[in-house]
């Protein structure tokens, strides 16, 4: 079942959101996180809480969604939905 | 008309189906001409609101004109209610203009957050599944409950990523903004049966844990698999496939297990088949969901 990451805090969201929708939609950067998650986040500005969590992410996962989302955008298929 | 409204019961009940069960398609331009010299079997049509958010005079025109023939729901896909960051008014002044000049039955969005940091995903992707989430989703349709003038049922998405940041698993967490806004739940029985198994869970299960009785509608799409450089498989969700056989035999189960009426939307994006094939298809799940009725019967 899919459950909690192991560094689920979940109290800055919004925080979170924005660096996933930058992993999701910049190529450069989703790059350097995947080679070094660590150094990419380290001037992201975010809590440890946070932190710990995207460094728990599943980095092949993350790269098949970016994916998935960019040929989806150059599809151009309005109002595509999930 | 009474007669007819009793004719058509009696054959509803003949058939096994519920009195409210209804099948339909999501409307794109290149199903135009099938679905419109198929409305007799066709109960339903659901439109992607921000196709018509630009339509022009005569455009709003014909889809009153379809409106008036066959109901019509409105699917948004960029509100991004599931989210801490409010929902934008103008989005939903948007939403509330068309469902008005059209004259729509209901309206629908997803559980997801679409931009963030001013960037815009161009997608649905899943917000971590967090307290924060869950109160920030239901002040947002609870705002757009308030603008557009109805509440919308809101939709599971697929996803490819666990939410980082999660607390809640998805099925409490969907639950969680269900119960907590009072809404309906479109159950996107193909999201479901994707984030099941690409994340090692029973489909069944997680199918029984979402709060049945608030599922009013259901879409049906289809996908492809994908292996990945590690050895795994995922299954995209992408609306260019047909139907799987799982995601009709979680409708079944879902009849099972709930005797409300149903509405069944089968979507396609791109990739169409012959207009009969999609029509065979919105027969299979008439036949699954007919079945399922009798069986619990």
């Amino acid at each position: 079942m899919p459950g909690p990451g192991p560094a689920g805090g979940g109290m800055s969201s919004s925080a979170l959101e924005s660096m996933l929708a930058r992993l999701y939609t910049d190529e450069a950067f989703l790059k350097a996180f995947l080679e070094d998650p660590g150094a990419a986040l380290h001037r992201a500005g975010l809590d440890e809480t946070d932190r710990a969590s995207l460094l728990a992410i599943d980095r092949d996962d993350l790269l098949l969604a970016a994916e998935s989302y960019s040929a989806k955008r150059l599809s151009r298929r309005p109002g595509g939905a999930g | 008309m009474r007669q007819r409204l009793r004719r058509w019961r009696r054959l509803r009940r003949v058939r096994g189906l519920a009195v409210g069960d209804r099948f339909g398609l999501l409307w794109r331009p290149a199903l135009a001409a099938g679905i419109l010299a198929n409305l007799d079997r066709i109960d339903v049509v659901e439109l992607i609101a921000e196709d018509h958010f630009r339509a022009s005079r005569a455009g709003l025109r014909a889809l009153r004109t379809l409106a008036a023939q066959v109901p019509l729901l409105l699917h948004g896909v960029s509100l991004g209610a599931a989210s801490t960051v409010p929902v934008e008014i103008r989005r939903l002044d948007n939403l509330a203009r068309l469902a008005e000049a059209i004259g729509v039955a209901g309206w629908s969005e997803h559980l997801a957050f679409v931009r963030g940091g001013g960037v815009e995903i161009g997608h649905l992707a899943a917000p971590p599944r967090s307290q924060a989430s869950i109160e920030g989703a239901c002040r947002n349709l609870e705002r757009a409950t308030r603008i557009v003038g109805t509440a919308p049922a809101v939709e599971n998405i697929a996803t490819l990523v666990e939410p980082p940041g999660s607390t809640l698993d998805e099925p409490d967490w969907i639950t969680a903004i269900v119960r907590g806004a009072g809404a309906g739940l479109l159950l996107d029985l193909h999201n479901l049966y994707a984030n099941a198994v690409n994340f090692g869970a029973d489909p069944f299960a997680m199918l029984r844990r979402l709060p049945l009785d608030r599922v009013a509608s259901v879409h049906l799409g289809g996908g492809r698999w994908v292996d990945r450089p590690n050895g795994r498989r995922r299954l995209i969700d992408d609306h260019l496939h047909d139907v799987p056989p799982e995601a009709f035999d979680l409708l079944g189960e879902l009849g099972r297990l709930t005797p409300r009426g149903l509405t069944v939307v089968i979507e396609r994006d791109d990739h169409f088949p012959p207009f009969p094939r999609l029509l065979q298809q919105l027969d299979e799940a008439r036949e699954c969901l007919a079945q399922a009725r009798r069986a619990a019967a």
